[in-house]
């Protein structure tokens, strides 16, 4: 298996002249016709009210932003708010504007005070098999244990306060990523045990759960990595992908003595890790420069191979580099400088991995203030979507098989990502498919009745003008901060025949499908 | 449209190009208009004089058993190998047997007899023993690696059929859609490639909600995404414009020539829209279809099990495009190929599967195919001495040497070292 940088990243260089030569000029606003904006029947001020505690003018943020309709994002709490949480609520921006962005940083980051147990309460009562131990689901049928897994995510996504963490625990979703249908049930504990347990915890920790998990053993058929006949990919990929990164300053030949290293990581019949002495090569080593002595077969101590190499994996300047440069990637910008992977990657090292001292870096407010939007990927989108609505998702429903169904149109479904470098986070994966994008936004918008619902009281919060309306869209999906120009063009079509229910959803549906709700 | 459309070339052969399927167009309207086929309601018929083919890639994912394809029912080492899982020799007593390709070695599985007609026509050429030369018998780097059309390259990206369609000028200057897949994502071979779309179903692809809104919420999102940042403009632009495009088609009425029908499954109504779309003249260059279900560890049961049932589909829904798009004296220049990432084992395992091993078995159909034959390379019986690792087929046929003879013969595009980066190819005589 080859890298996350692999699979589609840069072209040669030959190609990617023609390829340029071809592809279409860049979005221009010259000669546009755009509609005058309608005015608000709420000044800004008043809408500030909305929020409470609004600060009186916000810094002066850079012109980073060239999405159309992201012009008016002038509040640096907020911008923190869309990229750590799955999409902003009335609530949410509420509470973002109140605290700040310092205070809503460190309100998320405490993700433990964040009281979830009306949202536990749900998943408990309708996909119990998510809490339950690996033994007792090993011969329930896997379509079920699919939907309980996919189920209680997206609804702790879409309802649970601690939004930063379930953010987190998407990012080491991909990170660690794992393919349902290579493993089944142990990607259960894997998802519960190894990600949710360390997600805002330590990454050192959280790199052991993993190499230690049956689903990720499996995935990475390293339980058939055996003394005499090796198995090379779980080694290779838990450098690669896991820790040092491909760039990592690894050889073929590191690869070939971690493996032998892990052989004898394997599971049982139960779905637990064990460690097969029997498999297990004890000649010496040598990873990384670090010599591990032969072993007497007898010892009791093969294990100590790889428990060993872990703790040097954890402790190499080049993990830090690589998941500074990760975590960079996810929350702020596709390019991070120098500067800033090298600001992380020191947090990393001073705490030994903590990884929420790592976001703290990251989440510097002139870097956040002065980073460019971001695309939304499906999954993010559908979320947010039905966060915006402010989707009433129905636990006596039992299955989102809509929302997979969303999810499966849009290209992203859930643990079905096959090769081991997860979804990919970049634009350029994604931007190819964007009429199902368009049809997820108009099915949630209209969603009346069903497995959620977005109730028409939530349209006309403010009245029941136009002007009304869109102020309620504002405040739903744009956290109060709609450009003029996106006001004015679904001004047009709200007004465009009679303000009705449909027409209403319809609206909604277009702003969700705007470039300013497509990126964040 | 938009200046885009004058960044893709300026070269004479675009000119040429643009300015002959102009004047056909307009004639073509003027005769055609009384007989236009009603699931073509608003489209101009013209009848492209393109030298240049439109190709129909068919992968098969997981990797098929090239020996169930295409049964080496002469080798005596086949029928040792495969206790459970050989498909009889034609000469055999009973009915469910092979049918003899030629005289001494080859021949179609039962379920495969929808080729029969196309091969017959010397249309149809088989390749055994073709796959990828570098050693890998994972799926993901396989499949990727021939898509790519470079192995363990991690500076390429794009696909080889993106850089074909990069390189070449559009078919029709004016061309809305020229390349799509037939799936939910734009596979790794159609990446890089200008104006190419994922596609589900063509027949049904429309902006959803009220039909009464409809032109209207697509023209207000055909406004918002014209101002939107790349290369995200250019997708929702492309999609906009194909939404009116296809729905100006009526796929779901449309009547395939010659009585041909293609299996109510996913892989033939993905053939069925490729011929409708390809009939359609708008300017399709490259359709990529994809038909899984191949990875056959266990029962696989060639010959009326699982993978019977799999290549029923398979050479179905392909006897079908035949009939419907190539055969008799119809006027589309069209090239099939369809591959797998690789083939299993020689020897079955312990559950009456084979497991992943190295070459299988290409199908290529088209007018200017030297068909109605299996070509092979250095064959040698299966014997495990002549094995590669002493288990698999051996590739003696790169795919890129297919592939490219393609490229270069029939898509008329000269530019092999973009395309196939890194590699000069040999032709093995798969064009007339």
């Amino acid at each position: 298996m080859t890298g996350p940088t692999t699979r589609r990243s840069a072209i040669a260089a030959g190609v990617a002249a023609l390829v340029a030569a071809t592809a279409p000029r860049r979005a221009s606003a010259q000669g546009s016709t755009r509609p005058k904006p309608a005015k608000s029947s709420r000044s800004a001020a008043e809408l500030e009210r909305l929020f409470t505690r609004m600060p009186a003018s916000g810094p002066q943020l850079s012109a980073a932003d060239t999405v159309p309709g992201t012009d008016n994002w002038t509040r640096p709490a907020l911008r923190l708010a869309r990229r750590i949480t799955f999409g902003l609520t009335p609530a949410e921006t509420q509470r973002a504007l109140r605290l700040g962005y310092k205070g809503y940083l460190e309100y998320q980051l405490n993700h433990a005070a964040l009281d979830d147990a009306a949202v536990e309460t749900v998943v408990a009562a309708n996909w119990p098999r998510v809490l339950q131990p690996a033994a007792q689901l090993v011969q329930v049928d896997q379509g079920l244990l699919y939907q309980h897994l996919t189920d209680a995510m997206l609804y702790r996504q879409a309802n649970s306060p601690r939004q930063l963490y379930e953010r987190m625990v998407e990012f080491w979703n991909d990170h660690f990523t794992i393919y349902f249908q290579k493993v089944g049930y142990l990607q259960i504990t894997d998802y519960r045990d190894v990600l949710r347990a360390n997600a805002l915890g330590n990454f050192g920790t959280l790199l052991k759960a993993s190499a230690h998990s049956p689903a990720m053993l499996a995935y990475l058929d390293n339980n058939v990595n055996r003394t005499g006949s090796p198995n090379e990919n779980y080694a290779r990929e838990i450098m690669e992908l896991h820790s040092l990164g491909v760039d990592g300053g690894y050889t073929q030949r590191d690869v070939a003595e971690l493996a032998r290293c892990l052989t004898g990581w394997t599971l049982n019949a139960q779905g637990a890790f064990t460690f097969s002495a029997s498999q297990h090569d004890f000649n010496a080593k040598t990873v990384l420069g670090v010599t591990i002595p032969q072993r007497a077969t007898n010892s009791g101590q093969g294990q100590q191979d790889m428990e060993q190499m872990l703790d040097v994996l954890i402790a190499h300047p080049n993990t830090a580099t690589f998941i500074a440069t990760k975590l960079l990637q996810f929350f702020l910008r596709p390019d991070p400088s120098a500067t800033q992977v090298a600001a992380v990657a020191n947090a990393y090292t001073k705490t030994g991995g903590d990884i929420k001292a790592m976001l703290r870096v990251v989440f510097t407010e002139s870097w956040m203030t002065a980073a460019p939007a971001k695309f939304r990927r499906p999954h993010h989108l559908m979320v947010s979507a039905l966060r915006a609505g402010g989707a009433v998702i129905s636990p006596s429903a039992a299955s989102l098989s809509t929302m997979r169904g969303y999810l499966t149109q849009m290209g992203q479904v859930p643990f079905d990502y096959e090769t081991p470098e997860g979804y990919s986070d970049r634009v350029e994966y994604w931007s190819g498919n964007v009429l199902p994008r368009w049809n997820v936004m108009s099915g949630i918008a209209s969603a009346a009745t069903g497995q959620f619902v977005v109730s028409d009281a939530t349209f006309t919060r403010f009245g029941s003008t136009a002007s009304a309306i869109l102020d309620s869209i504002d405040l739903m999906a744009f956290g109060g901060e709609m450009s003029s120009r996106t006001r004015g063009d679904l001004t047009t079509y709200l007004t465009a025949g009679t303000i009705n229910a449909a027409r209403i959803r319809e609206t909604l549906a277009l702003a969700l499908s705007s470039s300013a709700f497509n990126w964040y | 449209m938009t200046d885009r459309d004058n960044d893709a070339c300026g070269c004479q052969e675009y000119n040429t190009l643009s300015r002959r399927h102009f004047v056909m167009n307009s004639a073509g309207a003027a005769v055609l208009g009384a007989v236009m086929p009603d699931w073509l309601p608003r489209v101009v018929l013209a009848q492209t004089a393109s030298s240049r083919d439109i190709i129909v890639y068919v992968f098969m994912r997981g990797g098929a058993d090239g020996l169930s394809l295409c049964v080496p029912w002469g080798d005596a080492n086949y029928y040792s190998s495969r206790a459970t899982i050989a498909i009889p020799r034609p000469d055999a007593t009973g009915t469910v047997k092979a049918t003899a390709l030629d005289n001494v070695l080859w021949g179609l599985p039962p379920s495969m007899l929808g080729l029969l007609p196309a091969y017959q026509a010397n249309q149809l050429l088989l390749i055994q023993g073709a796959g990828l030369t570098y050693s890998s018998r994972s799926h993901f780097d396989a499949m990727r690696f021939i898509e790519v059309g470079k192995a363990a390259d991690p500076s390429i990206s794009t696909g080889w059929l993106g850089r074909h369609l990069a390189t070449v000028p559009p078919m029709k200057a004016a061309a809305t859609l020229r390349a799509l897949s037939i799936s939910q994502g734009l596979p790794n071979a159609l990446e890089g490639a200008p104006k190419a779309l994922p596609i589900p179903d063509p027949a049904n692809y429309v902006l959803g909600g009220s039909s009464t809104t409809r032109a209207a919420r697509q023209a207000w999102l055909n406004s918002e995404y014209s101002f939107t940042e790349e290369p995200v403009r250019s997708a929702a632009l492309d999609a906009t414009a194909t939404l009116a495009l296809l729905s100006s088609l009526n796929i779901n009425a449309y009547a395939p020539s010659n009585g041909a029908v293609y299996g109510n499954n996913s892989f033939g109504r993905a053939l069925r829209s490729a011929a409708a779309l390809i009939k359609a003249d708008i300017g399709v260059e490259a359709i990529q279809v994809d038909i899984g279900g191949w990875d056959t560890h266990q029962t696989q049961n060639p010959l009326n099990g699982q993978m019977a049932t799999l290549m029923t589909t398979f050479a179905g829904a392909i006897g079908a495009f035949w009939s419907d798009v190539l055969q008799g004296t119809g006027n589309y220049n069209v090239t099939l190929v369809a591959m797998s990432e690789f083939g299993r084992n020689v020897r079955e395992n312990g559950s009456q599967g084979t497991d992943h091993g190295r070459g299988s078995c290409m199908f290529i159909m088209g007018k200017e195919i030297a068909g109605g034959r299996v070509y092979t390379r250095n064959w040698q019986p299966l014997a495990r001495e002549n094995l590669q690792d002493s288990q698999d087929v051996k590739v003696n046929v790169d795919h890129r040497d297919v592939l490219a003879e393609i490229v270069k013969n029939r898509l008329g595009n000269n530019n092999l070292d973009l395309i196939f980066p890194g590699y000069t190819p040999t032709f093995q005589g798969v064009t007339r």
